[in-house]
């Protein structure tokens, strides 16, 4: 007993030694790991463990959609709220787990918590936040976020607020009211409540109606035509990546031919790739054959359209075509028609027919006819969405071969309801746990929502007084629709299914590029530092709708007009919050949390420079302007972006303090008016042999363009003189000191990443200030190289006075002038050939000549500097076999060139010439 | 007779060539009309349509569950497909309700009023026996069911379609100029 009692005693000691195990560990080595997610990159502090990167949660927040709240430890698409989120990230430390969206747990590789920051798994944790490594490359990791996803379509949403009910459209019918209250009741409890219990399909109605309103859902392409004008990116990414491989394509001289090209890995891309995936697989199988394309191919070949346009066209055949299939298998996911079918099942009897009638067979055609119709005619409008018409209408005109249909009418709203309600039980069935649950979650909610539509518009018909009310319906419906469609490229991100592939896709990729097998401990810098305070500012979030239809009001000098003018501009669901227009008095403390939202969406070392912030309102566009300490905004501008974002951008200028920057503040005008605020990095310069434009002077004339290097010298090249020259620099937080030519000590500020002077100077006209901006530098090294040649050619030219420099078209034989140079000649003389070279008629080298190998015998040495034969003696021959042309090159200068006749050199002047 | 003068090998051909034509016949009758619904069935049957009712729902569809009931008299298979045959028994309430007039109806929209209302309507309402299918898919081994909607409308008094059938009729006559 006692040694039962002992051991438990060791083990109750023991225990929590155990227990506290890897995340107590404290000496750990943080590393460089430099990420990009297309917004520049990041030396991101990480720990790096079994192959694994850790990353801090919030530096997620950088690279993906997602932000992560450190209170709740989840993970939000930016802008959600955990209640409202369709997909949510819970991480549970202690248990080294997270939930995802509520529904399932999953081990993490492993975390830690290191000083109030939680460090996860980067190639685990992506693909659980929508994104991925696209590749490892020069030492960084790259990152790709995908497109809208579920996890955006289904944001707050509630099928019962999209969907017919039609107890509920005839609930508010004055008229009805009487004979719609029973129905109504019995529908809503009966329906609503037990079948949707129930795995039930509504069957009531005719086979033909049913085919008709399923072929009517599969064919109507509008919707899909609007989603993907709206994102158009994948086609545009398709067209530029199909343009930079025009070169190979126009090898193979056919359209077809690209087919064969899929699988070359210089045109073989993501984008590219499913459209020639595609074309491939019905050519393998036969349902396409090389001529299907002729007329694609010829008008492209006979430069009726270009290739472009060709590539354009082929991939909304594609992209039609995909829809096609999308509603194809909208009906299978609804109606199982891949099981057997009854006879006695109508619904299912009427989706199986036409999912059957628009069988696999149906694509191969729709590619044939649309590349083959679209190109005969001459297309007039290229954009994106004309095309995508055009081709369309063809694809109209084969389907209807397949299946005509007809219009909506009244008499087929029992059939359309009976289609919603068949979906969305479908709908409910559906989880994210898998791939194809994933698939049939969105597929039976876009039938539900296509019949849903449908129905709208018949009552919208039927009821001309209410037609309002049913158009916004359905209005609120489409974008539902649309963001469907295009989810549909993300589904797999949405689902649980590939959360483990993709870990271990980006595990891969990770050791493949042997990034971890030189790794740099981490070390904070200052450019690090503001990167850091750029991630502080980016997690501040939202206001809420509430918040921000005070916020709008927050200024006192606003005008009643003006006040009035922002509160029509609010949402509806905000000014029914509010319950009416709120006098100005009731902003007072809103206006307080306004100046504090400036203050947070700014890294707080930097808020001390703020004294006022304030937001006004002119003309649809705000304002925040402030100044303090030395750092006055200016410049505060904000940008209309295409009709739903706004982007304000607040330039900083510092002077005496270490401050300079930009700040970007975007201000969302989606629904509501929320404002994510995200600061620009602040720019550390680099002066590392980087070009550098310097507006000096009163003229043109004394402009330059520099190269600055990291020494503190410059270089300039003046473009009056046309003369380089020395200069110095000296750069201290933001603050410029340069010296060049008779420009001494000239004091410059940074604003972002340019530079201005601190005082005006005399300018042609008045005066302003001096400016140094960056530059590519393209102009400063043609004419440093101009310089460097001219410098050469003097050199030159002091040994082979009459050399001239050799161009593209004088390296051939035909392209050079023929003609006497002074310096040089040539001699052959029977058959023993040799050069004379001179650089004046008082000094020559005789050599020999080898006709086998075209050069030069004997080492020529000219004044003991110039080695002639390092280049080339060349001399083509003609058919004869015989030299007629000898051509003699230093470096890229023609020095001689001799044109033989009678396949002889020197018989133009006694067997000897000069030349060059 | 003596059994070793029966098996002579004529006898022995008649008596399979019997025992075929009844195994044919059994097949075919099974495939025409039918087998008898097995226990699992029966039991994955009652499990899916119990399923749809709740304790604390509406009083007038426990009265309707209460009167309601369905017997499953035979099942055709195809593949895993399940074709059950059923006879349900239930009031036929739509049909009552049907034949009021709309002065009759509850006259606000208290849903007590309204399921008062209804649960005299059921006691008032004849009972209807109809031939309805209920379909079943045998996936990893599990049934699936699905009821028709002739099924399900049985077995809730016929009040689906009596509900769309009343939408549909206010609508057309509101496209005719009967309402205004």
């Amino acid at each position: 007993m006692r040694r039962l009692l002992a051991i438990l005693l060791c083990v109750a000691i023991l225990l929590p030694c155990v227990c506290v195990g890897v995340n107590a560990k404290e000496d750990y080595t943080f590393y460089k790991i430099n990420i990009d997610a297309g917004s520049g990159t990041i030396g991101e502090k990480a720990i790096v463990q079994d192959g694994e990167i850790y990353i801090s949660a919030d530096s997620f927040t950088n690279y993906t959609r997602f932000s992560f709240d450190e209170k709740t430890k989840t993970f939000l698409i930016r802008g959600q709220e955990l209640k409202k989120a369709f997909k949510s990230v819970v991480i549970d430390i202690a248990k080294k787990k997270m939930l995802v969206s509520g529904k399932k747990f999953f081990e993490l590789s492993d975390c830690f918590e290191i000083e109030g920051k939680i460090y996860l798994p980067l190639c685990q944790m992506l693909p659980v936040l929508n994104a991925d490594i696209y590749e490892v490359k020069d030492n960084t990791i790259y990152i790709s976020n995908n497109k809208l996803s579920l996890a955006e379509v289904l944001y707050d949403f509630d099928i019962s607020d999209y969907y017919f009910n039609i107890s509920t459209e005839f609930y508010d019918m004055d008229w009805a009211a009487l004979l719609t209250i029973v129905p109504n009741y019995v529908w809503d409890t009966v329906v609503n409540v037990r079948f949707d219990r129930l795995d039930i399909l509504y069957n009531s109605g005719e086979y033909n109606d049913y085919k008709d309103a399923f072929s009517d859902f599969l064919s109507d392409d509008n919707l899909y035509l609007k989603a993907m004008a709206e994102d158009a990116s994948a086609i545009d990414s398709a067209v530029e990546f199909f343009n930079k491989a025009n070169s190979t394509a126009k090898d193979m001289k056919s359209v077809y031919g690209w087919v064969e090209a899929a699988g070359k890995s210089e045109i073989s891309s993501e984008t590219g790739g499913v459209l020639l995936d595609s074309l491939k697989a019905y050519y393998d199988s036969g349902e396409l054959k090389t001529d299907d394309l002729k007329g694609l191919n010829d008008a492209w070949t006979g430069e009726k359209i270009s290739f472009g346009d060709c590539i354009e066209i082929l991939t909304y055949a594609y992209t039609y075509a995909t829809q096609v299939e999308d509603n194809r298998q909208m009906l299978n996911a609804v109606y199982n028609v891949d099981s057997k079918v009854s006879n006695k099942e109508t619904a299912r009897k009427a989706a199986k027919q036409v999912y059957d009638l628009y069988g696999d067979n149906i694509v191969p055609a729709l590619y044939k006819e649309i590349a083959t119709t679209v190109a005969s005619d001459t297309l007039k409008d290229l954009s994106p969405i004309g095309v995508y018409t055009a081709t369309a209408k063809v694809a109209g005109v084969v389907l209807e071969t397949f299946m005509p249909f007809k219009p909506g009418e009244i008499a087929k709203l029992p059939v359309y309801s009976n289609v919603v309600l068949s979906a969305a039980s479908k709908y409910r069935s559906y989880d994210t746990t898998t791939d194809e649950s994933t698939e049939k979650l969105r597929l039976s909610l876009l039938l539900c929502m296509i019949a849903s539509k449908k129905c709208f518009e018949v009552m919208g018909d039927v009821f001309d007084e209410d037609a309002s009310y049913y158009n916004n319906k359905s209005e609120k419906i489409e974008q539902l629709i649309m963001g469907l469609y295009i989810a549909e490229e993300n589904t797999e991100f949405d689902s649980f299914e590939h959360f483990e592939k993709y870990k271990k896709v980006n595990l891969k990729k990770i050791a493949a590029s042997k990034l971890l097998n030189h790794l740099e401990e981490y070390q904070l810098t200052e450019a690090e530092a503001l990167k850091i305070a750029k991630k502080l500012i980016s997690r501040y979030e939202t206001y809420d709708n509430m918040g921000v239809a005070c916020d709008l009001k927050v200024d006192d000098n606003l005008s009643s007009a003006e006040s009035e003018a922002i509160w029509e501009m609010l949402p509806d669901d905000i000014q029914g919050a509010y319950g009416g227009y709120p006098e100005k008095s009731m902003c007072c403390k809103t206006y307080e949390e306004a100046k504090k939202h400036v203050y947070d969406c700014i890294d707080s070392s930097l808020a001390t420079y703020i004294s006022e912030a304030h937001v006004s309102y002119n003309d649809e566009l705000f304002f925040f302007m402030g100044n303090k300490g030395g750092v006055t905004y200016q410049n505060v501008y904000l940008k209309e972006y295409n009709n739903e974002r706004i982007i304000a951008s607040a330039e900083l200028y510092g002077s005496g303090d270490n401050y300079c920057g930009t700040y970007k503040f975007i201000i969302e005008k989606k629904g509501a008016y929320k404002i994510f605020g995200i600061a620009e990095e602040l720019r550390p310069v680099n002066f590392n042999n980087t070009y550098w434009n310097l507006t000096f002077g009163q003229t043109m004339g004394t402009q330059y363009v520099a190269r600055f290097h990291s020494d503190g010298t410059i270089l300039a090249f003046c473009s009056g003189s046309g003369q380089f020259s020395n200069g110095k620099y000296k750069y201290t937080n933001g603050e410029l000191i340069v010296t060049l030519e008779s420009y001494k000590n000239i004091v410059f500020n940074q604003i972002a990443e340019e530079f201005q002077s601190i005082q005006k100077y005399k300018m042609q006209v008045g005066e302003n200030y001096y400016t140094i901006t960056q530059t590519e530098g393209s102009y400063f090294l043609q004419q440093y190289e101009k310089a460097q040649q001219e410098e050469k050619l003097k050199s030159v030219k002091k040994v082979f006075p009459g050399c001239y420099k050799s161009s593209e078209k004088h390296k051939t034989n035909s392209g050079i002038k023929t003609g006497r140079y002074e310096g040089f000649w040539v001699g052959v003389d029977n058959g023993y050939s040799y050069i004379t070279l001179r650089a004046d008629r008082t000094f020559s080298i005789q050599t020999n000549v080898d006709h086998t190998n075209h050069k030069i015998i004997s080492p020529v040495s000219f004044e003991g500097e110039y080695v002639l034969y390092k280049r080339t003696v060349t001399y083509p021959n003609d058919s004869t076999g015989y030299s007629r042309a000898l051509i003699l090159y230093f470096e890229d200068y023609v020095l001689a060139w001799y044109e033989a006749e009678d396949n002889y050199f020197g018989d133009q002047s006694s067997g000897y010439d000069y030349i060059g | 007779m003596n059994i070793k003068n029966f098996f002579t090998k004529r006898n022995i051909f008649i008596l399979i060539g019997v025992f075929a034509v009844i195994i044919i016949a059994i097949i075919v009758l099974v495939s025409v009309f039918g087998g008898k619904p097995s226990k699992d069935l029966i039991a994955a049957v009652d499990t899916a349509w119990t399923a749809g009712q709740t304790e604390d729902q509406p009083a007038f569809l426990s009265k309707l569950d209460e009167l309601s009931s369905y017997k499953l008299n035979s099942v055709k298979r195809e593949d895993d497909t399940y074709i059950i045959s059923a006879t349900v028994t239930a009031p036929n309430l739509g049909g009552q309700l049907s034949e009021l007039d709309s002065s009759e109806l509850p006259q606000n929209n208290n849903a007590e009023d309204i399921n008062d209302f209804l649960c005299k309507q059921i006691e008032k309402s004849e009972t209807k026996e109809i031939k309805a299918l209920i379909y079943a898919y045998k996936i990893n081994g599990e049934y699936h069911i699905t009821f028709s909607d002739e099924f399900a409308d049985a077995m809730s008094g016929n009040l689906y379609e009596y509900s769309q059938k009343t939408y549909l009729e206010i609508l057309q006559k509101y496209e005719e100029g009967e309402l205004k």
